[in-house]
């Protein structure tokens, strides 16, 4: 059943141009142009667009304040507007004088409200204010007074204009949970946000105005993605300028507090200065205020930039995936330009973010920005542009290390700074040695394999040189460490040492990486003769729909296509799935899982499939062999050539895995 | 919204105008009702003793002239001002907008009333006994309220739009005050404007109510009726052109 339904609305005012001539002294501006929507019982819908676009009058338009100029309104049932906090409310009568107040605009007698009031003020959690006259009040404190006794109306409906925003966090859940317990109970609700994560906890449908226009109406999504298109094609450059001018002025203003707080109390001493204090008080409150709606339109907007910034990501990410499948080379680097870039213009948002808030919302910043670099250093592993990140990311740890004062937290920290340089090192090691990565997702190297008895000699020499040159790694990477610490002591002697036997040991690992590489070339030569050869392998979804992007929980399936040469007798396929920083997670083959296979020939599929995967957030790699039944010297092996991702879905937790448990607390 | 909760609402409001007109102290009643005895005090002064107006109980006589006029022009301009007072309320939730007018004149009604004990101190002190037929001057302050309420509705309304009003008004009581029978006797007009005189329904108010407290004359039924008749056509006329202009105060405020 439909509860409000616009057809054709308009809504024009006479604007006043110039006072002083009387020709074309008004003009009609159209405050909102031909709306037509419709809402049914329960839903709510949300309303979005910038500042004069029409919202406020929309809303007062549906409640019954303003008269349409043509179109029709048709509203049914109890509507309860909350257009501007502080309306209807008196400054010079107490809260419970204004409780009265309000509840007779809202139609009830004053023995029926005398009936509620203590629900009321319990609701408010004003019980201590509520005989102290209104104008002692904060704006959260008067938001929740009206709130509360708004909800005894028991309204059908429901029109918030951002009010909500105001008061503290805890009132805000409270609103929101009362909110969304009003929408279960089947109340319609139309709100107006500049937050599209309060739009996206309460409402189904969305609108967004623009001049007085429907420009985007439906599904929350969709309508919020054209309001970020449409309203932040900006430059970005451009809007981070404006965001650091604002953060200058909230600093100036802060340190102007100080001075102001340093005076009153020099004047405190003098009993003869009150009116001054008082001036200056006043002053201080109103700077106050002042600057709590500064850094509440800053933390709004950034909010926004923050979600417009995951969302393109988002969508961007799913292109690339796309591009990936078709391996259009040239779109798959367009594209990864774009998410570079897109990626340290979030960066710098982040830790633009980071100069005015306070200290654990800088800790979460700090985390976010954490994850977005191991991302970034992740997808573009084997690149410039990693070292570039891991730079960052070791300058970010270094800024951290100094500021905590916490030793465990600390220790934490230089663990990650290690393994970064570890990084570091590494890849400037290989690109001084021109060895390509292996890991691009991409960029697919295929090596064939002939099953000999030297292989698997060379292929255990290799393992050992492996073992070595990491181990070599870890030694010249300590001794890093130690020429850092000489550095800041200025141990000329010691630190001289060190640099000789890093040269040495870098020498050596360059002779064992040589030694290596030989030997490996000798297997991939030998590996392109190889009868059986894995063609593609793709990762598909419930619907056997090809993605890289899942969530956990969902249906998981790889799909090895193969194609046989010759028949060959009991073949194995396994699988390896690692993390990115390579830990490995789990390797099944057909051989541990007794599935017998007796040949193969010819083209055909292999499927492994996870009904719920269980993994958490993060970037995947899978590598894919098939080797034969008594050996491990595969025929054909991918080593981590595939990845995938796995986003945030609404199980909220930390780590790699998911794992489905329960919890049980028994008290006596 | 019923019309009960109408009720409540008008109450809910007056009562408020009147404790913010006070702000819940003593002493600022005490002005409301020192200004009336002030203004008595000084027009006392200059046309009883110094031009030697010749009227019996000359102190009640104008007592009852200025309170009703007081109560006309107090009642007048803050209701004028209402909307605009209550501009905050008006334009972002949706209440019947007559409620405002209505309870500020009935603050001042409040304030009529009170005065109107002081007029009965009054007649003790100077020994001035009513009779029975001062029983109808509820009825009379009735019509007086419905009079003042036409008025206020019509200006209310038109003022938002039209801001030059309030100096036009403030103008317009000065005339009134002169030419409403307060501090001279309606008799005192020449005979041929008499006629034109008596439409003016505060001085027949003014007169009527004069009669039955100070003066024990029975009222004329006519004349009644006549009164009764101006008031309610001033009240209609008020009450439909601001039902008329009622929709847009929202966005004229």
């Amino acid at each position: 059943m439909e509860v409000i339904t616009l057809k054709n609305t308009s809504k024009s005012f006479r604007l006043e141009h110039d006072e002083n001539s009387l020709k074309n002294r008004f003009e009609n501006f159209y405050a909102l142009k031909n709306i037509s929507f419709s809402l049914k019982k329960g839903e709510a819908l949300g309303v979005i667009g910038e500042n004069g676009s029409g919202k406020t009058t929309l809303l007062k338009i549906i409640a019954g304040i303003l008269k349409p100029t043509s179109g029709t309104v048709n509203v049914k049932g109890n509507i309860m507007p909350f257009i501007e906090l502080g309306a209807g409310l008196q400054p010079e009568l107490t809260g419970r004088e204004n409780i009265f107040l309000y509840g007779a605009l809202l139609g009830f007698s004053r023995i029926e409200i005398e009936r509620k009031i203590d629900s009321i003020i319990e609701f408010s959690g004003l019980k201590k204010f509520i005989d102290a006259k209104l104008r002692t009040y904060s704006a959260g404190m008067q938001m929740r007074l009206v709130f509360s006794t708004a909800m005894i109306n028991n309204p059908d409906i429901l029109l918030i204009d951002e009010v909500i925003s105001v008061g503290d966090e805890s009132f805000q859940k409270r609103s929101f949970n009362k909110i969304k317990n009003l929408k279960s109970q089947g109340k319609t609700i139309v709100f107006v946000s500049h937050s599209m994560e309060q739009i996206k906890t309460v409402c189904d449908k969305a609108i967004f105005l623009k001049d007085g226009k429907i420009k985007a109406s439906g599904l929350l999504d969709g309508v919020i993605h054209t309001y970020f298109e449409t309203v932040y094609k900006r430059d970005n450059n451009s809007v981070f300028n404006s965001f650091d001018k604002k953060i200058k002025e909230i600093l100036r203003r802060e340190k102007e507090q100080k001075r102001i707080l340093d005076s009153i109390n020099k004047t405190q001493k003098d009993i003869f200065n009150r009116f001054k204090i008082k001036t200056l008080k006043k002053t201080f409150e109103k700077n106050e205020v002042e600057i709590d709606e500064l850094k509440f339109s800053l933390s709004d907007l950034f909010e926004n930039y923050k979600y417009m910034f995951e969302s393109n990501l988002n969508s961007i990410d799913q292109k690339l995936s796309s591009a990936y499948d078709k391996n259009d080379s040239k779109l798959i680097k367009k594209l990864e330009n774009i998410k570079y870039e897109l990626l340290e213009d979030f960066k710098k948002l982040l830790i633009l973010r980071t100069k005015f808030c306070d200290k654990t919302e800088k800790n979460k910043i700090n985390h976010t920005l954490k994850i977005l670099m191991h991302d970034q250093s992740s997808f573009f592993k084997g690149t410039k542009r990693e070292i570039n990140v891991l730079n960052e990311f070791k300058e970010l740890l270094e800024k951290e290390i100094k500021q905590t004062k916490n030793q465990k937290i600390k220790e934490k920290l230089l663990e990650e700074f290690e393994t970064i340089i570890m990084r570091i090192s590494l890849l400037d090691k290989e690109n001084k040695y021109g060895k390509k990565k292996t890991t691009r997702s991409f960029r697919r190297r295929i090596l064939d394999n002939k099953q000999t008895l030297d292989n698997e000699k060379l292929e255990g020499i290799i393992l050992v040189l492996r073992r070595v040159i990491l181990d070599i790694n870890e030694n010249i990477f300590n001794l890093q460490l130690k020429k850092k610490n000489y550095l800041i002591t200025k141990n000329k002697k010691k630190l001289l040492e060190c640099k000789k036997e890093i040269i040495k040991l870098k020498q050596k690992r360059k002779k064992l990486i040589d030694e290596m590489n030989k030997k490996q070339k000798i297997i991939g030569v030998q590996r392109k003769n190889s009868n059986v050869k894995i063609s593609s392998v793709r990762f598909l979804d419930l619907s056997s729909n090809e993605t890289k992007i899942f969530r956990p929980g969902n249906k998981f399936t790889i799909e090895i296509t193969y194609n046989s040469l010759k028949k060959v007798k009991n073949p194995v396929f396994g699988i390896g799935i690692f993390k990115e920083d390579g830990t490995h997670i789990t390797g099944p083959n057909t051989k541990f899982h007794n599935f017998k296979i007796n040949f193969i020939k010819g083209k055909g599929k292999a499927y492994y499939t996870i009904d719920s995967l269980p993994l958490l957030e993060g970037h995947y790699l899978v590598t894919v062999a098939i080797h034969p039944y008594n050996s491990f010297i595969p025929y054909d092996v991918h080593t981590k050539l595939y990845t995938f991702k796995v986003i945030k879905n609404h199980i909220e937790d930390f780590g790699t895995f998911y794992i489905n448990a329960k919890w049980k607390i028994e008290q006596n | 919204m019923k019309l009960k909760s109408h009720f409540h609402l008008i109450r809910e409001f007056t009562i408020n105008n009147f404790k913010l007109k006070y702000k819940n102290s003593s002493v600022a009643y005490l002005w409301s009702i020192l200004t009336p005895l002030l203004m008595l005090a000084t027009l006392y002064i200059v046309f009883s003793i110094i031009m030697k107006l010749d009227v019996p109980h000359y102190q009640l006589f104008l007592l009852i002239g200025i309170i009703f006029w007081n109560f006309l022009s107090e009642a007048t301009t803050t209701s004028m001002n209402s909307l605009l007072a209550h501009g905050n309320i008006i334009k972002k939730m949706n209440f019947p907008n007559y409620v405002v007018v209505v309870s500020s004149c009935l603050s001042s009604f409040i304030t009529l009333l009170l005065n109107l004990l002081i007029f009965f101190l009054f007649t003790l002190i100077f020994n001035v006994k009513l009779t029975a037929i001062a029983i109808i001057l509820p009825f009379y302050l009735i019509e007086l309220f419905i009079l003042v309420l036409g008025i206020s509705f019509f200006l209310s309304a038109f003022y938002p739009k039209f801001r030059e009003l309030s100096h036009i008004w403030t103008f317009l009581l000065l005339i009134g005050f002169w030419v409403t029978p307060i501090i001279y006797r309606e008799t005192m007009v020449p005979e041929k404007y008499l006629k034109y005189y008596m439409l003016n329904p505060l001085a027949r108010l003014i007169n009527e109510a004069r009669d039955i407290l100070i003066y024990h004359y029975t009222p004329v039924l006519k004349q009644i009726l006549i009164t009764l008749i101006i008031c309610v056509l001033i009240f209609a006329l008020g009450f439909l052109f601001f039902r008329k202009k009622s929709p847009y105060f929202a966005e004229e405020l």
